[in-house]
């Protein structure tokens, strides 16, 4: 009941113009960030990021949350139409929606990935809108040593799931946390790896870093390449529907979707890309027809499109109820509300409310928004498509540019942005993900002031851990997802070789 | 076996060439942190922490080195035909950082967008400047509308 008396308030601060106003631009702004590909929702959240400072507090946040899962139903336009992702998170999409598009069944193809995205994007908010509450309720009794449990879980976690190799990944992981310790220490106020730049004193911006390993790398890597231009077929909207087979067979995998995302969404790292593959797994293993993915099996946009707004969704849960974000968008989030003074975490319903239940009402009611909006505007997108790539190349940069310098009107950003960007795509060739170096950056100074607290509450006895089993248990769940696989698979081979 | 010695450095020297930044950038990291104060388990000093993560950073590079001696992995994605572009872009975004505070935002991002358009090399000299004109113009005009301050802009 408390819940829903939340949620009500939650409409009336959005039925505020300027909080539709934001919901709308942060839809479709979030829809063609998803379309154009290239441009990721990480860098478009961070280069307006720095315009929201004008902006109320739950007006900002509606703005960015519109961007990020509005990017989620916006990249599957062109995975479907022209087998290229808009989003990473749209990878598995194409498999079988370029091919349904190539069988002449597009339409349709969009229409279950703009509805999965709905039905799963709404479901998700109903679950978040009770989980985060009782999360959060569990979290208030959190003290440091528990803060950095999580966030040492988190970057375990982090570690584990991003594939690739592990010493490589805690490299990264590793960089991430030391450039986190630039500027001034929050505990004790000591000027640390500053070099007497004055500018550097209040740390190194994240608007910088993020659009720098996010915008400027793509950018670096766009123009690196040789591409041709996409020329997508037109569509009629009167094409968009699909048949009652089709959408019979869509049913149960938007569903599943929905389910199989939202917990993806928990855990820290590339979790709503897996959430995807997951989910397409699961479908396959499901289907009565497994030979056609791949060829076009409507489940196969059905289930992986549901799937990733559930994550999406699943991915504000740690950063509403804990203040901790584990993935790229709710980093930039986390961003946005420190911005405006506000501390996210388990306190935030409470001090907050307006901005924790506008939040989620705007996400009900951007889900419907993005629903109506993708399916009449494709052929606007589909026109976007067209334009040409220097020209977006071009104006990607130069929006990267005035925004990152206009966070603290500083050059030195500037120069921070250049380095990231050099440093993401150098990542991208060894195939490393820059969201290994970003997550530990912003979540850094958390886990810096929870271990110093920790320690001084402890007074240097060892035990103080056995007093606090929820940390002990986060620690030793997070060193056994770590170095777990490697032990069994040493062990397994050692077993091999004793035959 | 010669061969065999070649392809196996060819292998693993991306792979250490990495380990080894991070080696060394994590050697001097750590370096730095140790000038602050640690302080100690029960009283920590500012310099805990980052000494913490220079150990961190030193030792997972070390098995990133030994992993890619004895299991190289993949070699990275070779470069594109048009890689030449990366510098050129890195050094102007880095000069018009500098021409921001002197020239103002209008000149400093015409001439990045110029650039950008014109590596591309898919339209004409005046075409190219057309444009960069009229994404900077664009783009100054829309954030000072947002009330965003730019240096040269006027309100």
């Amino acid at each position: 009941m408390e819940a829903l008396a939340g949620l009500m308030g939650g409409f009336a601060v959005l039925a505020e113009p300027a909080n539709l106003a934001a919901l709308a631009a942060g839809c479709v702004f979030g829809s063609l960030v998803g379309v154009l590909p290239g441009v990721g929702p990480v860098g478009a959240m961070a280069i307006l990021l720095p315009l929201s400072f004008t902006l109320e507090p739950s007006t900002a946040v509606i703005l960015l949350a519109g961007i990020f899962y509005g990017a989620q139903y916006g990249g599957s336009t062109t995975a479907i139409l022209l087998n290229i992702p808009g989003e990473a998170t749209s990878v598995v999409t194409a498999l079988d929606g370029y091919q349904l598009t190539r069988r002449g069944r597009a339409g349709p193809a969009l229409f279950v990935a703009a509805v999965g995205s709905f039905v799963a994007g709404t479901l998700a908010v109903a679950v978040l809108m009770f989980v985060a509450p009782l999360l959060a309720d569990a979290a208030v009794k959190f003290g440091p040593p528990e803060f950095f449990a999580i966030t040492a879980f988190g970057l375990m976690l982090l570690a584990r799931l991003t594939g690739g190799s592990l010493p490589l990944v805690a490299m990264l992981v590793a960089i991430g946390l030391a450039l986190t310790t630039v500027g001034l220490d929050q505990t004790f106020g000591k000027s640390r790896f500053t070099f007497g730049v004055v500018e550097l004193f209040n740390g190194l911006e994240l608007v910088a870093v993020a659009v720098g390993l996010f915008g400027i790398a793509e950018v670096l890597s766009a123009l690196e390449r040789r591409v041709e231009a996409a020329r997508p077929a037109r569509l009629r909207l009167r094409e968009l529907l699909p048949s009652g087979e089709e959408a019979r067979r869509s049913a149960g995998p938007m569903l599943r979707g929905a389910v199989v995302g939202f917990p993806f969404g928990l855990v820290p790292g590339p979790a709503v890309i897996l959430s995807t593959f997951a989910s397409y797994g699961l479908e396959r293993r499901l289907s009565k027809r497994p030979q056609e993915f791949g060829s076009g099996a409507i489940e196969g946009v059905a289930g992986p499109e549901s799937a990733n707004n559930s994550a999406a969704v699943g991915a504000l849960v740690p950063l509403l109820s804990l203040g901790v974000p584990f993935a790229p968008p709710t980093a930039i989030l986390l961003g946005a509300f420190v911005l405006h003074g506000i501390q996210p975490g388990p306190l935030l319903a409470v001090e907050h409310p307006e901005v924790f239940w506008g939040l989620i009402a705007s996400m009900y009611a951007g889900n419907v928004m993005l629903l109506a909006l993708n399916l009449p505007l494709i052929g606007l997108f589909v026109w976007l498509l067209r334009i040409p790539r220097d020209v977006l190349l071009a104006l990607v940069v130069v929006l990267s540019f005035v925004g990152v310098y206009s966070v603290n009107n500083s050059t030195v950003d500037l120069y921070v942005m250049t380095a990231m960007g050099a440093l993401g795509w150098g990542l991208r060739k060894f195939g490393l993900s820059p969201a290994t170096l970003i997550l530990p950056f912003v979540i850094g100074a958390l886990m810096e002031k929870s271990l110093v607290q920790t320690l001084i509450l402890a007074r240097g006895d060892p035990g103080y851990l056995l007093t606090r089993p929820i940390a002990l248990v986060l620690l030793a769940l997070g060193i056994a997802a770590l170095l777990g696989p490697a032990l069994l698979s040493r062990r397994g081979g050692s077993r091999r070789l004793a035959q | 076996m010669e061969e065999e010695v070649a392809l196996a450095t060819r292998r693993r020297g991306p792979g250490l060439a990495l380990a080894g930044t991070g080696l060394v950038c994590g050697l001097a990291y750590t370096a730095e942190a140790l000038r602050y104060p640690v302080g100690s388990v029960q009283a920590p000093g500012p310099g805990l922490f980052p000494v913490a993560v220079g150990a961190l950073l030193v030792g997972t590079s070390a098995v990133a080195a030994l992993a890619a001696w004895h299991r190289p992995s993949a070699p990275p994605e070779a470069l594109g035909p048009f890689a030449w572009r990366i510098p050129a872009l890195l050094g102007v975004l880095a000069g018009c950082g500098w021409l921001l505070g002197t020239a103002g935002f209008v000149v400093a991002a015409t001439l990045l967008a110029a650039v950008v358009l014109a590596l591309e090399r898919q339209r004409p000299a005046w075409a190219v400047l057309l444009a960069a004109v009229a994404i900077s113009g664009a783009t100054a005009f829309a954030f000072r509308l947002l009330g965003v301050p730019l240096p040269g802009v006027p309100l």
